[in-house]
């Protein structure tokens, strides 16, 4: 069985779409997403709308988390805008409808399956917390406290935008890197392909796909969404979101 | 991807793709879609000569739909239409009026087209199916799939091989993020290619027809760190890009502000190789010269007469009551204009105006070369200053010479100086956004004043010609005489008024702050570039 992990589409519909594609092509016959899928980018009402309808199963990420904790009250959410506190995370829970909202609302924080045998643990960050990050250089060590006793065969997390798939100990470790945001100074896409054989056995493998960022960028312009950085998504680097 | 006043998105729909599809796409997430409408549908485009609708978002079309004719308008305010008489369905078969045909249209485009008429652009004939969206968020929306062969304005389109297609998605009323989610899955779902315009701007590009108003590419905007020889044919391809833009209007005679911009495009393009001579190589340039000079002249006959009729009315208001003279004028006036403009149109049509656009468009897009002579090497930055420069001193010396008893050739000659300054400006402006955009108004108002002194000094002489032969034939009457000599005092008038301003308005030019910009004038040059030859100037 063939199953694709997407992370981190903050809000980036032709990212989205491509890796949907991508996926397809490679012969995914399912697809889960560990969450911040919006934030940051111009599309958050399609993206939503998407996944909603693909009916994706989803978590939430910490973005997802912040945007859904800043309300509805429009006045409050344009004066943020205004003043520059948290602008980017309250344009997008300005520009999300109800529909969406209560959609996102709805999601956990992680997903817990067995998929071809093999227990699979989905988190965003880790699974102590949505803004903790396991980067390609995690031990086993340092993984041990994290897992909180528990011992899954695969865990799939985002968070770092830096995509990996290893065998840490007994545990493969996944990362998805970003669908929407990478920033690992690679502009492409990406998401995590695994194959699950019968016993447990689990072959993983990260895709890099391309997206039409130009057309990103327009949208980043023509929609005003505040630190947009579109030189960032031309680049694949760095920055904090 | 075009958004008119964010209420519109166009898409190219390649062939093989339906309207069902998209609407099957857009259901799949979460649109609802009511029924496909179906109808045929006929539709003239109007615009004035300089795009002045399309410059304020508008779009105006005479339609025809089941039979009936209505006008209409797209634009920020949303759709307006309005039903006309069944007689000006006849404007769609091709013979009518250009007044009449424009009768009656929506009150936006007539107070966006102002004093300029309202002409035919393109003609447009096809399909159309539309249905309507209702998007998740409840908003309602209109998408609609037009499938159509284009052709001018004269001619009725042939529905010969494949038609153009074109997807709009249209939001009447409510929030444009609708709209934007909409395109935004239309475009990286089903990877619709947005389109570059509405119905109009494909059915221009299909027939090679300009779209009034439209600006110029931006690649041929000259930067202070082009080269001199990439400059020169930046200036010279978008001259003639406007040259090529009113000839087919100047051909067709619809207005004569088309004949005007092929003008101004011709002498600035004389202007343009005798700056440029030397990077573009000498012979090249003085040979396109001669031909402009060409055809220069034979615009200038056609345009001269232009400006006096256009001139005769307010004038002929000032004289009082003198109607008869004032038809004997016109009548003088349009019987010169009718040759000269045949001349002309067969000039236009003829295979040495298209060698000479052919010629131009080929110097404009050829790449400089490795070597390029004259200073063709120099940067901008470094060169045009100078260039500028100057002919502003031409332009000092000329008009600090001139006396209020100047005769008129002294004026006419500091207006031709003026002429050069201000294209010179105009060539480098993108350059020196900060500096030159200021200079170049002052010349202007100048420049105005000087040449409404010629035109009153070249009608004068043509009145006093026209009485002459009119009584060596025994043809006019005395007291018409005596009307004709009170034009000619109006004419002195104005002469005498300009004259008088002329010496205000040369103060505000020749002073300290005109100076310091010329003299501040210059760029920033990259940080490897490397100099060769000497400077133009």
């Amino acid at each position: 069985m063939r199953v694709a992990f997407l992370s981190d589409v903050h809000a980036n519909l032709p990212a989205l779409c491509r890796a949907l594609e991508s996926a397809r092509r490679n012969g995914a016959e399912a697809l889960f997403c560990a969450g911040d899928l919006v934030g940051g980018g111009p599309h958050p009402t399609e993206v939503v709308r998407l996944l909603m309808e693909r009916e994706i199963p989803c978590i939430l990420g910490n973005v997802d988390r912040k945007v859904l904790s800043l309300g509805r009250d429009a006045k409050r959410l344009r004066r943020r805008i205004r003043e520059g506190r948290g602008a980017a995370a309250a344009w997008t829970a300005l520009s999300l409808g109800e529909e969406e909202r209560a959609w996102l609302a709805s999601l956990s924080t992680e997903l817990r399956l067995t998929l071809g045998g093999t227990d699979a643990w989905i988190v965003h960050g880790s699974p102590l917390s949505d803004e903790d990050y396991l980067f390609p250089s995690l031990t086993a060590r340092a993984l041990g406290p994290r897992l909180k006793g528990e011992r899954p065969g695969l865990l799939v997390c985002g968070h770092t935008h830096i995509p990996f798939a290893r065998a840490v100990g007994a545990v493969r470790v996944v990362n998805c890197g970003s669908v929407g945001r990478p920033i690992d100074g690679d502009p492409r896409g990406s998401y995590a392909l695994c194959d699950f054989g019968g016993g447990g056995r689990v072959r993983s493998r990260i895709v890099r796909f391309t997206y039409p960022v130009e057309a990103l960028v327009a949208d980043l312009e023509s929609r005003g969404v505040p630190k947009g950085h579109p030189a960032l998504y031309r680049t694949g680097s760095r920055r904090a979101f | 991807m075009v958004e008119r006043a964010e209420r519109l998105s166009f898409f190219r729909l390649p062939a093989g793709r339906s309207l069902a599809e998209v609407l099957r796409a857009l259901k799949g997430v979460g649109y609802g879609a009511g029924p496909v409408r179906r109808s045929a549908f006929r539709v003239l485009f109007f615009e004035t000569q300089d795009g002045r609708l399309f410059r304020e978002g508008l779009r105006l079309g005479l339609e025809l739909r089941k039979g009936r004719p209505l006008w209409r308008q797209e634009g920020a305010g949303g759709r307006t239409e309005r039903t006309v008489p069944v007689a000006l369905a006849a404007a769609l078969e091709g013979e009518i009026g250009l007044e009449a045909a424009a009768a009656g249209c929506p009150e936006a485009s007539v107070s966006a087209a102002g004093p300029r008429r309202l002409l035919p652009l393109v003609r447009l004939a096809g399909w159309r199916a539309e249905a309507e969206l209702a998007s998740p968020s409840g908003a309602r929306l209109e998408v609609g799939l037009d499938l159509f062969w284009a052709a001018p304005p004269e001619v009725s389109p042939r529905r010969e091989g494949p038609p153009l297609r074109l997807l709009t998605v249209r939001l009447p009323e409510g929030d444009p993020a609708a709209l934007h989610h909409a395109a935004a899955f239309l475009r990286d779902l089903l990877r619709l290619e947005p389109s570059e315009g509405d119905a109009c701007s494909v059915a221009l590009g299909s027939t090679g027809l300009p779209e009034p108003g439209a600006p110029l590419p931006a690649r041929l905007a000259v930067l202070p760190t082009d080269r001199m020889a990439v400059a020169a044919r930046k200036v010279v391809e978008r001259q003639a890009l406007l040259m090529e833009r009113s000839s087919a209007g100047t051909r067709r005679d619809l207005d004569p502000e088309y004949l005007h911009d092929l003008r101004v495009a011709t002498r600035r393009l004389r202007a343009a190789l005798r700056l440029f001579g030397p990077a573009l190589g000498v012979r090249r340039a003085e040979s396109l010269r001669t031909e402009l000079r060409w055809i220069g002249g034979l615009l200038g006959a056609v345009r001269d007469l232009d400006v006096q009729l256009h001139d005769l009315e307010p004038f002929g208001e000032r004289l009082g009551e003198a109607e008869r003279v004032l038809a004997v004028l016109r009548a003088d006036l349009l019987e010169r204009r009718g040759p000269a403009m045949e001349v002309l149109r067969s000039a236009l049509a003829s295979r040495r105006y298209a060698a000479l656009l052919r010629r131009l468009r080929a110097l404009g897009g050829s790449s400089p070369p490795k070597r390029p002579p004259g200073g063709g090497a120099l940067f901008v930055a470094e060169t045009a200053p100078a260039l500028i420069r100057a002919a502003a001193r031409r332009v000092f010396r000329a008009g600090r010479a001139i006396t209020p008893h100047s005769p008129p050739p002294e004026l006419h000659r500091l207006r031709i100086l003026f002429k050069r300054l201000r294209y010179t400006c105009e060539f480098f402006r993108e350059a020196f956004p900060e500096a030159l955009p200021e200079l170049i108004e002052a010349m202007v108002r100048f420049q105005d004043c000087l040449g409404e002194h010629q035109d009153a000094v070249v009608a004068m002489a043509r009145i006093q010609e026209l009485a002459r032969q009119l009584a060596d034939r025994g043809r006019i009457a005395p007291e018409e005489l005596l009307d004709l000599g009170g034009l000619i005092q109006v004419h002195r008038e104005v002469a005498r008024d300009r004259r008088a301003r002329l010496a205000g308005l040369w103060k505000k030019f020749d002073r300290a702050s005109v100076r310091r910009t010329l003299a501040g004038l210059g760029g920033t040059l990259p940080a490897a570039a490397e100099t060769t030859g000497r400077p133009m100037a």
